[in-house]
C-alpha cells in the first residue's frame, strides 16, 4: 500500500463533507431565488438526493432483480411462477424455521431492549458509567468470529466421569455434584434454541444500551432537576419522564432489533448451521443461494422477509404520525 | 554515439525482461486454507514465482462457495481456485477452462492415475486437477496400549469391540462435530463401511446417483455403522461424545488411561498433524500408528478410500496456464506432498520421498491399492453433500428414525441430479 | 453548563438509612448483572495467556490456581509473526474512517430532510428506508459485483467505501431521523425566524446539538465496517496488500480450524480500536447540551 493509497484517503475524509457542504449551501443559494412554494417543494429532495442516489444504486436495483429472480427458476433461465413460494411453505422444515425465528422474536427482542434500558439507567446513575458501558459495550466490538470461540468454551461438552472445560457445566457441575450428566447444549433440542438465543442477547444488548443512554442523555436536565425539586421520587421520575421521553428511541431500538431477527444469520451459522432444530429464515436463504445454488428459492424466501417487515412499518408510521 | 548506446540499452533490458516469457504478472488464487496448510502450499509454488517472475496472491476464505459464487457470477472469478471436491464443480461447469485443450496432456495421462483425472472431470472436460491426496479409512490407535491391537477382519474387530464391552471399556472413539460442516465424519465412517461391505461398484453407483440412499446395501452399511458408533458399549462416551465432540479433539479417547481409553479413531491421514500438535513428543510410527479399516467383505478387501484437493482454472490467460502446468508436475507435487505429509497423486512421487513412516506407509498404500474409491460426501452434488452431512447427525439423533431419513435422501439425490 | 450536569444523579432524597439502602442496591445491581456479562470474555481473556495446549485441555478457570502458566505467546505470535498484520491493520483504517464518515453525513442530511421538512411523500421514503432494514446483504452482491467489473471499480479504496457508505444508509436515516425528531422545535423556529438558511441551521445548530445520536452512529458504522469480512473479500479481494483484519485474523486459521487458540489473543488486539473509540466518544454522550440552546 503506498503513501498514494492514505493521500486518497484523506482527501476522502476531508473532501466528501467539503462537497457536501458546498452542496447544500450551493443549492440552497440556488432555489432561494425561485418562488417560496417552489423552493419549498424542492428542498426535501434536493437534501434527499445523495441519499437516494446510494440507495438506488446499492439496494434498489438489487431487490427489484431479487423479486424477478423469485418467479424463476434455480439459474434463473426460465419463469415457474409461484412454484418457489410453494415449496417453501409446504417444506415442513420451513416452519420449524419459522418457529425459531418466532421465538427469538419473544425473546431475543424482549432480553437485549429490557436489558439495554436498565443497564443504560442504572449506568446513568453511578460515576463509573463509563467503564460499565465500555464493559456491556464489548461484545459488540468482538467480531462474530471471536464470539464463536468465547461461546464455544462457555458451552463445551465433556462426557461423565471428565473434567468439564465448559464453562457452564463446569458451573452446574460445581452446584450439583459429582453425578451430574453433562448437557450437550448445543445438541440438545428443548434447549439449544435458547442457548444461541442467550449468546444473541449477550452480543446484542450493548446495542440497545448504547443507543438508549444517546437517548437518556438527550432529556434535558432542567426536566429532571425540576421534577426531583418538586419531591418526586426516583420511581415517578423513571415513569414519567424519562420513559416517555424515549418512548420513539424504544420504538426505533424494538424494530431494529426486530429486523435484527429477522435477518438473524451469523450466530446460528457459526454455532450450529441450523441443524438440530435451530434452522432460522435467514440461514436458509443462504443455504438455498450458496449451497443448493437455488437462486429462485432463495430470492422467494427473500421477499418473504420483505414482506415480514410490513406490519413493522406499519407500526412505525402510526407512532411517527401520531409524533408530528 | 550516446543515441545507439540508450537505443542498445534499452533493447537489451526489454529483452532481459522478455526472456521470462512474458511480463510479470499477478495470478490470483482463491481457496480456503489457511495457516500452516497455507504456508505448504505457497511454499511449493515458490519454484515457479523465481522461475517465471510472477506472484501468486492467494486469497483465503472459510465461506469458499459464497464468495466464489458471488465472484464467478458477478464476472471477478480469480484466476484459480482450490476445491474440497469435484460435488463443488458442478455450479462453475460453464466457467472452468478444460484442461484438456491448455496441459501438457501426454505427460499428464502418464503421471496420473486415470481414476484421478476422473475425478476431476464434468461432462467429458477435464476441469480440476487432484493436488493432494488424503487417505481416508484408517483406523489410528494407540501403539502403547496393549489391548488395543491390528485387526484384519471385521468378525476379529466384533470379538475386540464385545470383549471391552464386557469389560466396561469402549472400542471406538468418534466426534462429528464441526461447526458448519458436522456431520462429516460419520459420513466417512458410513463410506469406508460401505466400499469394505459391498464394493466399489455399489459404492461408485451411489456415488453417480445411480443407486438409491434407500437401497438394502446401503441401509446395511448405515445400519452396521450406528451399531458401532452409536452403541454406549462400543463408542467411546456414545451417543452425547459423538455428537457434540469436535473432529479435531476426537482422537483424545485413546491416549488417556489404559482403562478408560478406547482403542480405534477412523480418520484420514491428516489427523496425525493433529496428534503431535496436542502430544509434541508423540512420534509418528512409534507412539501411534493406523492400519486400514478391516475387510468386511473378504472380496472387498482391497478396496481403499481416498480424498483429496482439487484445483481448477478460471482463467486461460498465459500466466494462470502456465501455473496450472506447473501444478501438474512431478516437482510441485513431490515439494507440496513431502510440505503436508499428505500423498501425491502423481505417479512419479515416490512414497520413499516421505521421511515420515506414516505417511510413506498411506502413499505405499494408495500406490498399490487394488482399487480406490474417491470421497463419495465430495463427489456427489453439493446439496446432496449437505443433505448427507444432515442425515448422518439426524440418524445419530434419533437411529430408529433411518428409514424416513434415507427416503428424504433419495429425494435430494433424484432433485440435484435433475438439473 | 454547571456542575450538576457532569455529575451522576445518585439517589438523592429520603433518610440516610433509605439512601444507603438504595444506593447500595443500585451499585450492587448493575455490578452483579456486569459480572455476569463479562464471564464469558473473562474466559476468553484467561484463555488468551495460557499455552495452546492447555486451552483445550481444561477450563479457564483452572489457570487462575498454581501452577501458573501463563504466557503472552499467543500474543506475540498474532503482533509479530503473522504476515501481514500491521499491514492489514492500516488497511482496515483505510477501509473504515471514510467509510464511517461518508454514510453519515449523507444520512444525515436525508434524515433532516425527513424529520422537518413537510413534503408530500415523506411517509413513502420512510416507508422504504424501513423496508431496506431487512434486505439481506447477500442478495445484493451479485448486481453489484457485475456493476463493479463493469466499471472497474473492484479492489479499488473508493468501491468499497461506497459500498459501505450505501449500506449503512438505512439505519443510519432511521436512527439520526429520530434523534433529530426529538430535538425541541422551538428551536428551529426560533433559528427561522432569525433568518437563517437551512443549510446555517443544519450545520450550526443541528449538528452541533445532536452529539449523542452522530456518536452512536459513528460507533456503530465504525465497528460495523471494521468487523467486516464479506464485503471486504467481495469488492476488495483478499489479497494480502489490500486486505483488513478481519480477513488477515480468519486466514490464520487452517480448512480444519487449527490454530483457533491464536483467535483468542487476536481478538482483543483486534477488539482495542472500537473500544477507545466508544471511549473517547464518551464525551459526546453528556446531558444537557439541547438544555442551553434555547434560552
Amino acid at each position: 500500500m503506498d503513501l498514494g493509497m492514505i493521500g486518497i484517503g484523506i482527501v476522502a475524509v476531508i473532501g466528501v463533507p467539503l462537497v457536501l457542504m458546498a452542496y447544500s449551501f450551493g443549492t440552497e443559494t440556488l432555489i432561494s431565488r425561485l418562488p417560496d412554494v417552489t423552493s419549498e417543494r424542492m428542498r426535501p429532495w434536493i437534501w434527499l438526493a445523495p441519499a437516494l442516489l446510494l440507495i438506488v444504486v446499492f439496494y434498489l436495483y438489487p431487490t427489484l432483480r431479487t423479486l424477478l429472480f423469485s418467479f424463476q427458476n434455480a439459474d434463473s433461465t426460465a419463469f415457474v411462477g409461484l412454484a418457489n413460494y410453494v415449496s417453501i411453505f409446504t417444506d415442513p422444515d420451513m416452519l420449524s424455521t419459522i418457529g425459531n425465528n418466532v421465538l427469538w422474536l419473544v425473546l431475543f427482542v424482549m432480553g437485549t431492549v429490557m436489558f439495554g434500558i436498565i443497564i443504560a439507567i442504572l449506568a446513568d446513575r453511578v460515576s463509573y458509567e463509563n467503564v460499565i458501558k465500555s464493559l456491556i459495550f464489548l461484545p459488540m466490538a468482538i467480531s462474530f468470529v471471536a464470539a464463536g470461540v468465547i461461546w464455544r468454551f462457555m458451552y463445551e461438552y465433556q462426557p461423565l466421569g471428565f473434567a468439564q472445560t465448559g464453562t457452564v457445566n463446569a458451573l452446574i457441575s460445581v452446584l450439583t455434584g459429582d453425578d451430574f450428566e453433562p448437557i450437550p447444549f448445543l445438541q440438545n433440542r428443548s434447549i439449544n434454541n435458547i442457548a444461541l438465543i442467550i449468546v444473541g442477547i449477550w452480543m446484542w444488548t450493548g446495542f440497545c444500551m448504547v443507543i438508549f443512554s444517546a437517548a437518556l442523555k438527550s432529556i434535558p436536565n432542567d426536566w429532571l432537576e425540576a421534577a426531583r425539586i418538586d419531591g418526586a421520587t426516583e420511581w415517578k421520575v423513571l415513569w414519567y419522564i424519562i420513559v416517555p421521553s424515549i418512548r420513539t428511541t424504544i420504538v426505533v431500538v424494538a424494530t431494529t432489533m426486530t429486523i435484527n431477527v429477522l435477518k438473524i444469520f451469523d450466530i446460528v451459522y457459526t454455532m450450529t448451521n441450523g441443524n438440530v432444530g435451530t434452522n432460522v429464515i435467514a440461514l436458509r436463504m443462504y443455504h438455498e443461494m450458496f449451497q443448493f445454488n437455488h437462486f429462485g428459492r432463495a430470492s422467494a424466501i427473500a421477499v418473504f422477509l420483505l414482506v415480514l417487515v410490513i406490519p413493522i412499518m406499519v407500526f412505525n408510521i402510526r407512532n411517527f404520525q401520531a409524533d408530528r | 554515439m550516446k543515441k545507439s548506446l540508450i537505443f542498445f540499452s534499452l533493447m537489451f533490458a526489454m529483452i532481459g525482461s522478455a526472456g521470462t516469457g512474458v511480463y510479470a504478472e499477478s495470478i490470483s488464487i482463491l481457496g480456503v486454507w489457511g495457516g500452516a496448510e497455507l504456508d505448504n502450499f505457497l511454499d511449493a509454488l515458490t519454484p515457479f514465482e523465481e522461475r517465471t517472475g510472477h506472484t501468486i496472491e492467494f486469497e483465503g476464505t472459510r465461506d469458499l462457495n459464497a464468495i466464489l459464487r458471488v465472484r464467478v457470477d458477478g464476472g471477478n472469478a480469480p484466476d484459480l481456485a482450490t476445491l474440497p471436491g469435484p460435488g463443488a464443480l458442478q455450479p462453475y461447469k460453464n466457467h472452468l477452462v478444460d484442461l484438456n485443450a491448455v496441459l501438457d496432456m501426454g505427460r499428464v495421462q502418464k503421471e496420473f492415475h486415470q481414476a484421478w483425472l476422473d475425478i476431476g472431470t464434468v461432462d467429458g472436460k477435464l476441469v480440476a486437477l487432484l493436488m493432494r491426496v488424503s487417505p481416508k479409512g484408517l483406523l489410528w490407535y494407540n501403539t502403547k496400549n496393549p489391548d488395543c491391537k491390528v485387526v484384519n477382519t471385521w468378525d476379529e474387530f466384533m470379538q475386540l469391540a464385545k470383549m471391552r464391552a464386557d469389560a466396561g471399556k469402549s472400542t471406538v472413539a468418534v466426534g462429528a462435530e464441526s461447526g458448519p460442516a458436522t456431520g462429516w465424519p460419520l459420513t466417512d465412517w458410513f463410506e469406508v463401511i460401505l466400499v469394505k461391505a459391498h464394493g466399489a461398484k455399489v459404492y461408485n453407483e451411489l456415488a453417480q446417483g445411480k443407486r438409491k440412499w434407500s437401497s438394502p446395501e446401503v441401509q446395511d452399511a448405515w445400519t452396521k455403522m450406528g451399531e458401532i458408533v452409536l452403541d454406549r458399549q462400543y463408542s467411546f462416551g456414545a451417543p452425547n461424545y459423538v455428537r457434540a465432540t469436535s473432529f479435531g479433539q476426537a482422537f483424545r479417547p485413546l491416549f488417556i488411561d489404559a482403562t478408560k481409553a478406547a482403542c480405534y479413531h477412523h480418520q484420514a491421514i491428516f489427523i496425525q498433524t493433529f496428534i503431535t500438535e496436542k502430544y509434541p513428543h508423540f512420534k509418528a510410527g512409534e507412539d501411534f500408528d493406523f492400519f486400514p479399516f478391516p475387510a468386511i467383505h473378504p472380496h472387498y478387501k482391497g478396496s481403499y478410500m481416498a480424498g483429496g484437493d482439487i484445483i481448477s482454472l478460471f482463467s486461460n490467460k498465459p500466466a494462470p496456464v502456465a501455473l496450472m502446468n506447473y501444478i501438474a508436475s512431478k516437482e510441485f507435487q513431490e515439494r507440496f506432498a513431502i510440505n503436508s505429509g499428505a500423498p501425491s497423486p502423481n505417479r512419479m512421487v515416490a512414497p520413499a520421498v516421505f521421511k515420515n513412516p506414516v505417511t510413506r506407509k498411506a502413499a505405499a498404500l494408495l500406490n498399490g491399492a487394488p482399487e480406490i474409491v474417491f470421497d463419495l460426501s465430495d463427489t456427489i452434488p453439493q446439496e446432496e453433500m449437505l443433505a448427507f452431512w444432515k442425515a448422518t447427525m439426524d440418524f445419530a439423533e434419533d437411529p430408529d428414525d433411518l428409514h424416513e431419513i434415507l427416503q428424504r435422501l433419495d429425494q435430494v439425490q433424484a432433485e440435484a441430479r435433475k438439473k | 453548563m454547571s456542575d450538576t450536569q457532569k455529575r451522576p444523579q445518585s439517589i438523592q432524597g429520603g433518610s440516610l438509612a433509605e439512601r444507603i439502602l438504595k444506593n447500595g442496591l443500585l451499585h450492587s445491581s448493575i455490578l452483579l448483572l456486569t459480572a455476569i456479562w463479562m464471564l464469558p470474555v473473562l474466559g476468553l481473556l484467561v484463555n488468551s495467556f495460557r499455552p495452546a495446549l492447555e486451552m483445550s485441555d481444561s477450563g479457564w478457570w483452572t489457570a487462575l490456581a498454581p501452577p501458573y502458566t501463563f504466557t503472552l505467546e499467543n500474543y506475540f505470535d498474532v503482533l509479530f509473526q503473522t504476515a501481514g498484520m500491521g499491514r492489514s491493520f492500516l488497511n482496515s483504517l483505510l477501509i473504515a474512517i471514510p467509510s464511517t464518515l461518508m454514510p453519515i453525513l449523507i444520512a444525515a442530511f436525508a434524515a433532516y430532510a425527513i424529520a422537518w421538512l413537510e413534503f408530500k411523500g415523506k411517509i413513502f421514503i420512510f416507508i422504504v428506508i424501513i423496508g431496506l432494514l431487512v434486505v439481506p446483504l447477500q442478495m445484493a452482491l451479485v448486481p453489484l459485483l457485475k456493476l463493479y467489473t463493469t466499471i472497474d471499480f473492484n479492489g479499488t479504496f473508493h468501491g468499497i467505501w461506497l459500498a459501505h457508505a450505501a449500506f449503512g444508509l438505512p439505519f443510519s436515516v432511521y436512527l439520526l431521523r429520530n434523534f433529530f425528531g426529538n430535538l425541541p422545535q422551538e428551536m428551529f423556529e426560533a433559528a427561522r425566524v432569525d433568518g437563517a438558511s437551512h443549510p446555517q441551521i443544519f450545520f450550526r445548530i443541528l449538528l452541533p446539538t445532536s452529539g449523542p445520536g452522530l456518536g452512536v452512529l459513528v460507533i456503530f458504522q465504525f465497528l460495523w465496517v471494521y468487523n467486516d469480512l464479506l464485503l471486504a473479500l467481495v469488492f476488495l479481494g483478499g489479497s494480502p496488500d489490500v486486505a483488513p483484519m478481519p480477513v488477515t485474523i480468519s486466514n490464520m486459521l487452517t480448512s480444519y480450524g487449527q490454530n483457533w487458540e491464536k483467535l483468542t489473543s487476536a481478538s482483543f488486539i483486534s477488539m482495542l480500536l472500537p473500544l477507545i473509540i466508544f471511549l473517547s466518544l464518551q464525551q459526546f454522550f453528556v446531558r444537557g447540551i439541547t438544555a442551553g440552546s434555547i434560552r
